[in-house]
């Protein structure tokens, strides 16, 4: 299931003047505008250059975190507890909202909260019979290193493949939780260890990947039943960096020029893509790696896109949504 | 003011904001990242301020100097601190300060500096062919200066120390090489983002090599880089340049050796670390030997698949013309290494040619070369806990199987190599998950097939010199023909969908193999050897239908054809005849119907 959120404007963007361009049509289809459109043409009015993208759902600047909830991750808790594997991702430019929907704020909490809210409330209501062990772990991927984020002492950590397929990251902390009170606790805590950056767009933007696994173990009476895993996934800003202005150690994409000699390693690299299948293939990411298990097999997968409704940020827009359009009609090989 | 005190005082000034700069602004907080930068900010323009208010005189010339180093630092840290404007006006007044005297060594270190900024700064703002003019132009000054003059200049730091701190020569030339190594590797970037590859890899190859002697290295991250950048000399068939590059990176690979460490856990991480490193460099190494193996290969077949030996002929007789060539482009190249490292390099060369191999025995030296790499490989990725990696090592030794078998002329010998390869790739198969690795799965399966097939072929051919079959060579066709149907067919059957459906249409990646796996089993089919007139007469069927399949496809979507055409224009031929066969042979066996 894909979905797309429209953030509302912000001060900086109508402060810079910018336009709303970004349009629902309705729960389902969405408009984006060429910003560079002169509606006083009227040649070119009758081909208006605006394109239309057609989601599971459309979210405006308006929808509540609730809402959200409802039409994308609410199903899932029913899918774990069946014994099934969810995903979720947010994914888009930096500064559009993909934390927001994830974590949310204190007074808005975002789809994390409510799924575990209800996941336990799920585990409180069934019946006595059926045990639950719920355990947690959360990781952050910056760089192509693995951080454990509720033990960041251990340094980066190494995944494991074998040829059943399963990947596991080695070392990594699992946790017990028993209410949803306590893993959003230790969500901070892990929050609070992320490789935060400053950028110009947006003083908490990551440009790290974090990964919360939470696994659901049912037995009854000591026979295990089943187990479902839910992962939900904040992907790093998908923007150019030529809006976010990096500096220094950190590694700039683009046409930038990079001071460390550190990157050389990257400029080489560069120089023989496409790499064909004659040469070294450099391995699948990090992510896409740890994420072949709970993309295989029986599982649910949402994906909420974000993006901003300025005129702006039509160039990022436009690819971001490009890319959702994508991924809705990528169907998951299920057997 | 007492000049000798005030100007200590000022270097002092000059000092802590460098610090600040440099070292303080790394442990500002998320909140302020640019506080250090701001104070840094602050004091340089003191220092200015004092600058501003000293005596023009006889001493012009030291005192615009000493502007000019403000400047820089003054627009280096508006860079940082992301005010591009602010930033260029303050490089834009230092080269002009420098202008006049910008050969001399007092001043050409600065000037290069500055212009290597201004490209930095331009490629911000996504100007990028700005940024190229300022980097070739500081690329110029320095081949200039270097030709002109060529002792070592002054640091722009030695503007504002007292005279006992002043630089060794030594160091000058250290900090000065250092500098232009960094244009030359802002260069590099720029030509390849403006996809200007060939110029963008020679730069990097300049960079690398600098870094070696000027600018001080990680060995084991200048061993991958190196290493990485052979694979752009293989993509343009230049296996000398990518042998040296190789060459260089285990050289200097091996310096790295064992990491002391406290602890013992650290240790054994390090140890891991490096033991990574060095299979990755070990499968640069085997994806060399492949390649050059198949240039070579490219070169000498004929339209059938076999080595031609004129064109062997030919190119032996070549290869005498162009060795004194040869040697003349070597001493050309860019060669790494100071003295010492060297001679370790050409050792590691002298191990593997970098020249075509033109018969068997030249093959057989880079491929056990090869093979030697794959081990090496091995060690570090095993099955448990690497599966595509170890996977991929494997396809590549089974790659330099069947490279090598091109070269073997004996077909005995040639089939003991395919036997290799199925030997080293069906335990993965078995042992594989096809869900998780479906990718990987089709791709044994098709290979496993094609090996088996190749594998009859050959035993057909060596039947077919003797005067009869014997039962047991008809019983090794037969086998080997089962096995390669099954492994085409278990690759047909991973295309269908979760209901067990064959496609209606293929898709375009999968649509060549999975017309060749059907053309094949055609071909199996009407190979196998039997007495039996009824399990014949089967046979035939099923190899009808199969090229039937083919057939009926390409009518269906046309634009197939391209993909097929000799195994379509094959398939048309034999639907056309096997009809006509089978009924004679079905007049064979019921003679009075």
């Amino acid at each position: 299931q894909v979905a797309l959120r429209i953030r509302p404007m912000s001060a900086a963007e109508l402060a810079e003047g910018a336009r709303h361009i970004a349009h629902c049509v309705d729960h389902q289809v969405m408009v984006l505008q060429d910003p560079m459109e002169d509606s006083s043409d009227v040649l070119r009015a009758s081909h208006s250059r605006q394109k239309s993208y057609l989601f599971d759902v459309v979210f405006d600047s308006t929808a509540t975190q609730e809402t959200v909830y409802h039409a994308t991750t609410q199903s899932l808790v029913a899918v774990v507890t069946s014994g099934c594997n969810a995903t979720v991702f947010t994914y888009g430019p930096t500064g559009c909202g993909k934390t927001y929907t994830m974590l949310g704020t204190d007074g808005e909490l975002g789809i994390c909260a409510r799924t575990l809210a209800e996941l336990f409330q799920t585990i409180e209501d069934s019946s006595s019979d059926v045990e639950y062990e719920v355990s947690l772990s959360y990781l952050e991927i910056y760089n192509e290193m693995i951080r454990d984020l509720l033990s960041p002492s251990l340094g980066c950590l190494q995944l494991w493949e074998d040829a059943s397929g399963h990947v596991q990251v080695v070392g990594l902390t699992t946790v017990p939780a028993t209410s949803a009170n306590e893993v959003m606790q230790l969500l901070a805590r892990g929050n609070r260890q992320r490789m935060q950056e400053p950028t110009a767009a947006n003083c908490t933007s990551s440009r790290s990947h974090a990964m919360l696994q939470v696994t659901v173990r049912q037995s009854h009476r000591g026979r295990d039943l089943r187990h479902g895993c839910l992962c939900m996934i904040d992907l790093a800003g998908s923007e150019r960096a030529a809006q976010t202005q990096n500096r220094g150690q950190r590694m700039k994409e683009g046409a930038h020029i990079n001071r460390s000699l550190l990157a050389l390693g990257n400029c080489i690299k560069a120089l023989s893509q496409p790499a064909s299948s004659k040469y070294i293939n450099y391995r699948d990411s990090k992510l896409t790696r740890l994420l072949k298990d709970s993309l295989r097999g029986n599982s649910h997968t949402v994906m909420i896109a974000h993006i901003s409704p300025a005129s702006t940020a039509f160039e990022e827009s436009r690819s971001t949504l490009a890319y959702a359009q994508r991924a809705k009609s990528i169907r998951a090989t299920v057997e | 003011a007492a000049a000798g005190d005030g100007w200590a005082a000022v270097c002092e000034k000059f000092r802590t904001a460098r610090t600040l700069s440099a070292v303080e602004s790394r442990k500002d907080p998320e909140t302020e990242p640019y506080r250090s930068k701001y104070s840094a900010r602050a004091l340089l323009q003191e220092v200015k301020q004092q600058l501003s208010a000293a005596e023009e005189g006889g001493e012009a010339r030291l005192l615009a100097v000493r502007r000019a180093v403000l400047e820089y630092e003054l627009g280096v840290n508006h860079t940082d601190t992301e005010e591009l404007s602010a930033g260029e006006e303050h490089l834009q007044r230092c080269t002009q300060l420098l202008e006049p005297h910008r050969l001399s060594p007092d001043c050409v270190s600065l000037y290069i500096q500055a212009q290597n900024n201004l490209g930095i700064l331009w490629s911000e703002r996504d100007e990028i062919k700005t940024a190229q003019t300022y980097l070739e132009s500081a690329e110029a000054l320095y081949n200039q200066y270097m030709k002109e003059d060529g002792n070592p200049p002054l640091d722009p730091s030695e503007h504002f120390m007292a005279e006992e701190e002043k630089l060794t020569d030594q160091e000058r030339s250290k900090r000065f090489e250092k500098a232009y190594t960094h244009t030359l590797y802002y260069l590099a970037q720029v030509y390849q983002h403006l996809e200007m590859i060939e110029k963008a890899a020679q730069y990097c190859h300049t960079t690398l090599k600098r870094q070696l002697e000027y600018c001080g290295y990680y060995p084991v991250e200048w061993a991958l880089n190196a290493a990485t950048l052979s694979q752009y000399y293989l993509s343009k068939q230049c296996f000398m340049e990518a042998r040296h590059c190789l060459a260089a990176a285990s050289v200097i690979f091996s310096q790295a050796g064992q990491v002391p460490s406290a602890e013992d856990n650290e240790a054994e991480q390090d140890q891991q670390y490096l033991c990574q490193r060095k299979a990755e460099i070990a499968r640069f190494w085997i994806k060399y030997c492949l390649n050059l193996l198949q240039s070579a290969r490219k070169l000498l077949e004929d339209n059938i698949g076999e080595l031609d030996p004129d064109r062997q002929l030919e190119l032996k007789a070549q290869r005498k013309k162009e060795e004194d060539e040869k040697e003349k482009g070597r001493k050309k190249a860019v060669l790494f290494g100071t003295s010492d490292i060297c001679d370790s390099v050409l050792a590691m060369e002298e191990k593997v040619s970098s020249v075509y191999p033109l018969d068997f025995q030249e093959a057989r030296e880079i491929f056990l070369v090869g093979q030697n790499y794959v081990q090496e490989a091995k060690e570090f990725f095993q099955v448990d806990g690497y599966v595509s990696d170890h996977i991929e090592i494997v396809q590549d030794h089974s790659a330099l199987f069947k490279v090598l078998a091109f070269f073997e002329e004996d077909y005995e010998r040639r089939c003991k190599m395919h036997k290799r390869r199925i030997d080293m790739l069906e335990p993965i198969y078995a042992d594989l998950n096809p869900q998780y690795y479906l990718l990987i799965s089709r791709q044994l399966q098709f290979e496993l097939a094609n090996t088996f097939y190749e594998m009859m072929d050959l035993k057909v051919a060596i039947g077919n010199r003797l005067e009869e079959l014997d039962s047991h060579t008809i019983k090794k066709i037969n086998s080997l023909a089962q096995l390669a149907i099954k492994y085409y067919e278990l690759f047909l059957d991973s295309l269908r969908n979760p209901d067990k459906v064959f496609p209606e249409e293929l898709g375009e990646d999968v649509l060549r193999p999975a017309m060749v796996a059907k053309f094949h089993i055609a071909r199996l089919y009407g190979k196998l050897i039997t007495s039996d007139h009824k399990k014949q007469l089967e046979n035939m069927q099923t190899s009808l239908e199969y090229y039937t399949f083919l057939v009926d496809y390409c009518e269906k979507y046309p634009y197939a054809v391209r993909a097929i055409e000799t195994e379509l224009e094959l398939s048309k031929e034999m639907v056309g005849l096997l009809p006509a066969r089978m009924e004679r042979l079905r007049a064979k066996m019921y003679p009075f119907i």
